[in-house]
């Protein structure tokens, strides 16, 4: 009875005292603004989720930045993070599909790495995936396709070799303070991977043109077309990371956003290719057949070819597609008219456009393009630098 | 019936001889009731040969590519699965839990990981048989474990007729970080390659086997393979979409409850059989459809109708029947 009394008086103390510190360091904005680290974000645009195992700090974005860079973290020392992520391409790689450390071809394209941290979940069509940490063992260890090529065999040489290279050591001692030897001890591989994601989530790009206001006249119009019901992209690509897959720390509510674009329908069921079929990879479900989250277009001009197999070459055949209603294949085992598929979004109806307007369109897009994010020295090879 | 009730409790008196005879609750228990350690010995087989890496095991399934003539020649490649919620169960269908004893390797007081690669050839790079688990140039896996410890609290008025166990991992440990998770769940660790993120969560099985000859795809001339697999784990497992934090439910958990009469055989003696032979009867493992190469769970995956059979799950609108891959042998005769 006693300790139970006891104990309701801490919790009460704990409430209570929770409150207080709340109320002294938030303002108004319920924590929505708080980090420990700089997002240099503009003032119009939310502080993303931080896991809360994996707050971000300016150490393990460091640390992260230096493993993204690192190809001994793979079966052969060929593959890094950054073999299929460049940052002049916004962090893609510009081929449609890549080839992994012992020749497994992706079945996807390679995608940009813009503004992770403010995606609802990752990857080109996966509901399972929601948290970058989760994403990274991905290409890391998975053996379908092998990519990095990490396994049961050489992780433990691997990770040997990133101890043994003193500039680790400080690395990772400042990036996990709290651990006794965060370098050798039992959570190396946990750190690594909280690191590379928290490099990943530090990549921020709210500087193009767009964000500063400067459009051309054609990309003015270009967005006035984007905004309208005629063309309807921004349903999809909506808000102010331009996908409706979107979270951040005002998110109260949100569905899982996924969409089929017509791309495909080899069956005139609406079926993509064996294995790229988007959500419905994972949940088996007829109505999640090549359905994938529409993807950021910031920095889009630099990350062609496009669609998540990288089969569509330009832009212009992007608009072309949407205006179509869908893409037709006419020959081939890939063929069929993705414009009748009965699983496609409700808003990929066909519209009448002419080329300039589509000329505008892909003028506003690429004033989506941020030349001070591919060039931000914070997000480049820090081993080079001494070169 | 009462010769009976003795033998049962003699055949636990010899379990718990050599291994670790605990008594928990002690003397302020009843003679009666008191817990045990118990080991409990798993097999794994293809018929009558017995699952080794670098052999090869004939005549599986429904290929023709055997020496034999009939079935398929293969090599396993990886054999591991995980278990949880080990059971014994009395004739009057009394579920008496057998705790795991969290000291062990490769399991934790939830789930145990079995790993039956018990050899690593790593002398033999080029067929990559059964993959080394060590930097150490031995070709001993360390990881080998075919035995679960677990304790257990018998009232001796009870006979026991079943044991009972479930396949994967539980769902509330699934969807973890296997970065740092407790072993035998943490990837690098005791379950790399047996971690499956991109579906959310770990493969429960692992079957993996090199089929002699190859893989061919009848509808790609194109297509290669050399190794046909088995991954069960769940799948739909879709995060929330508010914070992408994890799963709280997925479409196809693919954790079957295995059931098994003890029969005839003594309590003391049994051992769990997993027959891959049986598992892959109507399989034809020279061959794939499409999807992925064998059985990887999914909806849609050719191979997979006759290997979720086998494990007593339903599989599309099949319903769940009996599974076939497991019993209880007698441990004793080996």
């Amino acid at each position: 009875m006693q300790s139970k009394m006891l104990a309701s008086l801490f919790l009460m103390f704990v409430f209570l005292s929770g409150c207080m510190s709340e109320s002294q360091t938030i303002i108004d904005d319920e924590g929505a603004r708080e980090s420990s680290f700089d997002w240099g974000l503009p003032d119009s645009i939310p502080l993303p989720q931080e896991p809360d195992d994996n707050p971000m700090t300016e150490e393990k974005f460091q640390l992260g930045r230096h493993l993204f860079y690192d190809a001994r973290l793979s079966t052969n020392g060929t593959v890094s993070c950054s073999s299929c992520h460049h940052q002049d391409k916004a962090f893609s790689d510009g081929v449609d599909r890549a080839t992994g450390a012992t020749g497994d071809v992706h079945p996807r394209n390679s995608q940009t790495l813009v503004n992770v941290a403010w995606y609802q979940t990752l990857t080109w069509g996966n509901p399972s995936l929601g948290t970058i940490e989760q994403q990274i063992t991905l290409p890391l260890f998975g053996d379908d396709p092998i990519e990095h090529g990490l396994n049961e065999s050489n992780s433990e040489q691997i990770i040997q070799a990133i101890q043994a290279d003193p500039v680790y050591s400080e690395l990772f001692i400042s990036a996990f303070p709290d651990q006794d030897d965060p370098l050798l001890g039992d959570l190396v591989w946990d750190n690594t991977i909280k690191s590379l994601a928290s490099f990943v989530r530090g990549l921020v790009s709210f500087d193009s043109p767009y964000d500063q206001g400067e459009l051309t006249d054609s990309a003015k119009r270009g967005e006035a077309l984007f905004n309208g019901e005629r063309l309807e992209c921004f349903h999809c690509h909506a808000g102010y990371n331009f996908s409706d897959a979107t979270i951040d720390r005002e998110t109260t509510f949100a569905e899982l956003d996924f969409h089929n674009t017509g791309l495909y329908n080899i069956d005139g069921l609406g079926a993509y290719p064996s294995p790229n079929t988007g959500r419905h990879e994972v949940t088996g479900k007829a109505e999640h057949m090549g359905q994938f989250r529409a993807q950021s277009l910031r920095n889009i001009e630099l990350s062609a070819p496009y669609n998540h197999d990288g089969s569509v070459a330009t832009l212009e055949d992007v608009v072309s597609n949407y205006a179509r209603g869908g893409r037709l294949i006419a020959s081939g085992e890939n063929s069929g008219d993705g414009r009748v598929s009965p699983v496609k979004d409700g808003f990929i109806v066909s519209f009448e456009i002419t080329d300039d307007e589509v000329s505008d369109v892909v003028e506003f897009l690429k004033s989506l393009t941020d030349t001070t994010f591919i060039n931000n020295p914070r997000f480049s090879d820090p081993w080079t630098e001494d070169d | 019936m009462k010769n009976r009730i003795k033998h049962t409790l003699s055949a636990l008196a010899v379990i718990s001889t050599g291994t670790l005879l605990t008594a928990c609750g002690g003397s302020s228990s009843t003679d009666s009731v008191s817990s045990v350690s118990v080991s409990i010995p798993f097999q794994a087989v293809a018929g009558d040969q017995t699952i080794k890496c670098g052999e090869t095991i004939t005549g599986l399934g429904t290929g023709s590519s055997s020496e034999t003539g009939v079935g398929t020649d293969a090599k396993i490649y990886n054999f591991r699965m995980f278990v949880h919620d080990i059971t014994l169960i009395t004739d009057q269908g009394i579920e008496i839990p057998a705790v795991l004893d969290e000291t062990q390797d490769g399991q934790n007081a939830d789930v145990a990981l079995l790993d039956f690669r018990d050899t690593a050839d790593i002398d033999d790079v080029s067929t990559e048989i059964c993959p080394q688990t060590t930097s150490d140039t031995t070709s001993v896996n360390p990881n080998y474990k075919d035995t679960i410890t677990a304790s257990v609290t018998i009232d001796p008025a009870y006979t026991i007729s079943h044991v009972q166990f479930t396949l994967g991992v539980p769902f509330d440990l699934n969807h973890d970080d296997p970065s740092a998770a407790d072993e035998p769940l943490r990837s690098p660790g005791l379950a790399t390659g047996m971690t499956w993120n991109w579906q959310g969560g770990y493969k429960f099985v692992g079957f993996d086997v090199r089929p002699v000859g190859g893989i061919t795809r009848p509808s790609d001339d194109t297509f290669t393979s050399n190794q046909w697999n088995i991954h069960l784990g769940s799948t739909g497992c879709e995060v929330d979409p508010t914070d992408g934090s994890e799963a709280t439910e997925c479409l196809a958990p693919n954790r079957p409850t295995i059931t098994l009469p003890i029969g005839s055989v003594a309590l003391d003696d049994i051992a769990i059989q997993v027959d891959y032979a049986a598992l892959v009867a109507d399989s034809n493992l020279s061959q794939d459809e499409g999807v992925k190469v064998g059985c990887m769970s999914f909806t849609g995956d050719p191979e997979c109708e006759e290997i979720f059979e086998k494990f007593g799950l339903p599989w599309g609108d099949n319903e769940a029947v009996e599974q076939t891959v497991f019993s209880v042998v007698d441990g004793s005769i080996n």
